[in-house]
């Protein structure tokens, strides 16, 4: 996309990514913090879409905001916390950060010297190949039209990379079985009789006669 | 087009804020847990700009993959939030230092 | 039998004796403990005498074995250390001597020892020291004289402190050793000097080499050039001044007196004190050429003569009377060293071995008779109670003061003699002290013999009642001993120092020029025509005038002493004080290596091994640990930004 428009959605967007994501650290109220990540998201989503990744622009707001931001939401609001009371000292590491982060955009930008990217989009041909590595070599399929991003993600997914892909979903149970386990309470309250229990005991197991010398 | 300096420069401070709030953090396991989202999405963000910038498809496969453990890493990090709630009544960061030597 | 066979039953018969004796004590019991140590000491005294018959009417001649290499080394040490005998005139009649001594004061400890718990041991201890001084005497090499010398030093440790239960007899040996042990440093240094300028300890091969020796310099400290063999013999009289208690190493010997008589009149009397002299009859080849070296001996010994021997007369203990005269006889045999009398200084020291054990020997007596009472001032009147006695302490008083014709006065009138003939720088001097010496060691024996036997009884009703003769086995080697005192002097005078070739010339050398005893030689014609010519000398009429003396003090007018004592005040403290050697011992040696020793624990172990680098790095590493347990806070806020701050510096390296 050529002109202006992009540039100033760029702009916009970017600098309310910066905004919202500065509130959530400086927020001490737990859900205003979730929401203004929330914020973010959206914000960092637009901007993949300008750079033609839709599909993980709408899993970002799908699955992450949808699922992920709202399990936060589920879980603050049922800890039920307190909004933590401003601390005094707070202010005082404020400008050690902000100097972290200048330091590490200086840093950027020192080692990245000013021409290393090319300001186009356009790839170069030192980047054709590049390109053409990233093909599937197996598929001769060359398309006759331009497929969508998704199609795009979805030929190499199950195909290069289908073993991460596999790999991903054993960490998605992995992690199913992990959270569940860690907060399962075993039924400690529950007043369950075994019926059959109660009625096969036996004496031999409850009463044990003890010969004792009589006390005076 | 946007000049993937850009993009980075977004990055770096998002992670770079991201960072200081978790220095900064006396509040509770919450917030850190977010400041940890907020760094996965600058990430991803570089991840995005450079796989657009050389064309392929081989960032946003990878930010795919950090899309996916990052999520299984915050439910189980909110579910062991849940325990240490259950455990200790509440969540404030600065009353967990039983590692303190 | 062969002279070698000979020898080495000698040696070994009182080492088998004593192992019996200590080993076997329960076995053999009191009675088997003396039978055979006697026994082994009679053969070895039966053998010496039949070998010193051989060897001094040259019926044999000289032998010089090595029995035994104990160590020799390869190219880098090429040094050779033997176990050999040297059998010569010199040596024979230094095993004849400590024989005869040595089984007479084992047949006297059968009675004095009789009601000692340690009787057995004593036995051992006794024959064991005969063993070791026989090593000694009959070594070929410097090495076995070592051996014997540091024997010699340890049994008599182990018998002054016999009685180990009382305080003063640890104290007495424990002084001996260590005094010893100076002397010893001195010995050991020679020792390796002759071992790294001749290459070899064996006496014939030291000796030959001797004019060689004499030209070699060595530098000290100062980077003067000192000639090799004065600073050998110095070293080695440095010993010979421990063991034979010169001055200053004297101070041990009064303290000896803890242990029981027997010994002292057997190690402290006639053979142990005399290793020194032995040693340097032994080494006269070298002494004779170095002038200092003799001059120094000559001096000592002297000073010794006279100084110690004025000590005897405030001592009222009768052993410590006896004690300081050995002192002084001492000074005698090595005030003739120096001057070149090699042959009358030992002639001296076999006549002064018969009448000094004689004299211990009596005074033990009269201690068993008293009930071991050994201060003189409580005794008196004795000699109507205990008349053999008397009369072998009489004998060996007069031979003591060198009254002709009795033992010593051959053979101390001789060295007198010889010390003012002689040129040795210090000579004069040396004249001096030898013949004061003679009239004070008139004067103390026969004070001793006064206070003791004459006079009125001092002692309370109930002790002398009870005195009375001792048993036959203690006063039967008091008539033997007192037999070669009268006669031994008279019979050896010739053939051992003037007739030539005397008896022990073989051993000795003397360069011509010091040959004094030659020029005495000149003037005697028999050892009666001497007893006649006394009469004449100056040294005769000091010692009468020193018997006059004594008798006037003691006998006639009993308030002299007292009024002598309070009139010269400050000589009499000096004399009670010993001229302060003790004093002075005790306030540099003694205080200063405890100083130094408090000095080490207090601040060198306390304060600094301990407290500074034992301590001090448990100190550190805990306070380090402290410190950086401060960086564990718990916090994980902390320790992110402890790692993120680690990337960035990393990040930094990695870049920039």
């Amino acid at each position: 996309m050529q002109g202006l428009l992009p540039n100033i959605v760029f702009y916009v967007f970017a600098g309310l990514a910066l905004v919202s994501g500065f509130f959530a650290i400086i927020q001490s109220n737990p859900v205003r913090c979730v929401l203004f990540l929330v914020l973010a998201f959206f914000a960092s989503s637009v901007l993949w879409l300008l750079v033609q990744a839709e599909f993980l622009a709408l899993i970002l707001v799908l699955v992450y905001v949808g699922a992920v931001m709202t399990l936060f939401l589920f879980v603050v609001m049922m800890l039920n916390i307190d909004k933590a009371s401003k601390r005094a000292h707070f202010l005082r590491y404020l400008p050690f950060g902000l100097i972290i982060v200048a330091f590490l955009t200086g840093l950027l930008l020192k080692t990245l010297p000013a021409a290393s990217f090319q300001t186009s989009v356009e790839v170069s041909a030192a980047v054709q190949e590049v390109v053409a590595e990233d093909f599937v070599p197996d598929t001769q399929f060359v398309p006759a039209k331009t497929i969508s991003n998704t199609e795009e993600l979805g030929l190499v997914l199950y195909t290069d990379y289908v073993f991460a892909f596999e790999l991903a979903a054993v960490i998605l149970l992995v992690a199913i079985i992990a959270a569940i386990t860690l907060v399962h309470r075993a039924p400690i309250r529950s007043k369950q009789q075994n019926i059959t229990q109660q009625i096969m005991t036996r004496r031999e197991d409850r009463v044990t006669l003890v010969k004792m010398k009589s006390e005076k | 087009m946007i000049p993937v300096t850009h993009y980075l420069i977004l990055s770096v401070i998002l992670f770079g804020l991201s960072l200081v709030g978790i220095i900064i953090n006396r509040r509770n396991v919450i917030h850190l847990l977010v400041c940890i989202e907020l760094m996965l999405l600058a990430v991803n963000t570089n991840f995005v700009a450079f796989s657009h910038y050389y064309g392929g498809t081989a960032g946003q496969v990878f930010v795919f993959f950090i899309l996916t453990v990052a999520a299984a890493e915050a439910a189980i990090g909110l579910a062991i939030v849940m325990l240490l709630h259950r455990n200790r009544g509440n969540i404030d960061v600065d009353k967990m230092n039983h590692l303190k030597g | 039998m062969s002279i070698l066979l000979c020898c080495l039953i000698i040696v070994l018969a009182p080492l088998v004796g004593s192992m019996a004796a200590g080993f076997f004590r329960k076995q053999i019991g009191r009675v088997g403990a003396h039978s055979v140590t006697i026994l082994g000491v009679a053969i070895s005294l039966v053998l010496s005498i039949y070998v010193a018959t051989l060897i001094l009417s040259g019926a044999a001649p000289v032998l010089n074995t090595n029995l035994y290499t104990w160590a020799s080394g390869g190219e880098l040490f090429p040094f050779a250390f033997h176990i050999g005998f040297l059998i010569d005139p010199l040596t024979v009649v230094m095993m004849a001597i400590v024989t005869f001594v040595s089984l007479l004061v084992h047949i006297y400890s059968i009675g004095y020892m009789v009601d000692d718990d340690g009787y057995q041991r004593f036995f051992s201890y006794i024959s064991l020291f005969t063993f070791m001084m026989l090593m000694l005497v009959t070594g070929n090499n410097f090495l076995q004289l070592f051996f014997g010398w540091e024997g010699v030093g340890v049994v008599s440790y182990l018998l002054i402190s016999f009685w180990y239960h009382k305080e003063s007899a640890i104290q007495g040996g424990l002084k001996a050793f260590v005094v010893n042990r100076v002397g010893d440093f001195g010995f050991i240094l020679g020792i390796g000097l002759v071992l790294a300028y001749v290459g070899s300890l064996d006496y014939a091969t030291v000796f030959n080499s001797a004019t060689l020796l004499s030209h070699e310099t060595i530098e000290i400290f100062t980077g003067h050039a000192w000639s090799v063999i004065t600073v050998i013999c110095l070293l080695l009289f440095v010993g010979a001044m421990g063991k034979s208690a010169q001055v200053p190493l004297h101070v041990w010997l009064p303290e000896s007196m803890e242990g029981p008589t027997p010994i002292s009149a057997l190690i402290h009397a006639a053979t142990m004190v005399t290793a020194g002299v032995f040693m340097v009859a032994r080494i006269s080849p070298l002494v004779e050429l170095s002038t200092t070296a003799l001059s120094f001996i000559l001096i000592i010994g002297a000073t010794g003569a006279l100084f110690t021997g004025a000590l005897a007369l405030v001592m009222n203990d009768i052993k410590r009377v006896v004690a300081y005269s050995t002192l002084s006889q001492l000074g005698y045999m090595m005030a003739a060293m120096g001057a070149s009398a090699y042959s009358a200084g030992v002639f001296h020291l076999l006549t002064h071995a018969c009448f000094k054990a004689l004299l211990f020997l009596a005074a033990g007596s009269v201690i068993i008779g008293m009930h071991h009472e050994q201060d003189m001032r409580k005794m008196g009147g004795l000699w109507k109670k205990m008349p053999i006695t008397y009369i072998t302490f009489l004998i060996g008083s007069l031979a003591l003061c060198a009254i002709p014709p009795f033992a010593g006065f051959y053979s101390k009138d001789t060295i007198i003699e010889a010390v003012q003939l002689s040129a040795t720088p210090g000579a004069h001097y040396a004249y001096i002290c030898v013949a004061l010496g003679a009239m004070v060691t008139a004067i103390y024996s026969f004070r001793a013999l006064f206070m003791t036997f004459h006079g009125t009884p001092r002692m309370d009703a109930h002790t002398w009642s009870h005195v009375h003769e001792s048993p036959w086995v203690v006063w039967l080697p008091l008539v033997i001993l007192a037999i070669p005192s009268v006669i031994v002097g008279y019979i050896l005078y010739m053939p051992m120092l003037f007739k030539m070739p005397t008896l022990l010339s073989s051993s000795i050398f003397v360069l011509p020029e010091h040959n004094v005893l030659a020029e005495i030689g000149k003037e005697v014609i028999s050892p009666f025509y001497s007893m006649i010519h006394a009469v004449t000398s100056l040294i005769f009429w000091l010692t009468l005038a020193g018997i006059f003396i004594a008798w006037v003090c003691y006998i006639a007018l009993p308030i002299i002493p007292a009024r002598l004592a309070s009139t010269f005040n400050g000589i009499y403290k000096i004399l009670l004080n010993k001229y302060g050697f003790d004093s002075f011992n005790d306030f540099v040696f003694v205080r200063g290596a405890k100083a130094l020793g408090r000095f080490f624990y207090q601040v060198g172990d306390k304060k600094l091994i301990d407290g500074f680098f034992v301590n001090g790095t448990a100190h550190a590493v805990r306070w380090f640990s402290l410190e950086g347990r401060g960086i564990q806070s718990g916090y994980l806020y902390h320790y992110l930004a402890i790692m993120v701050f680690g990337v960035l510096v990393f990040l930094c390296w990695l870049l920039l």
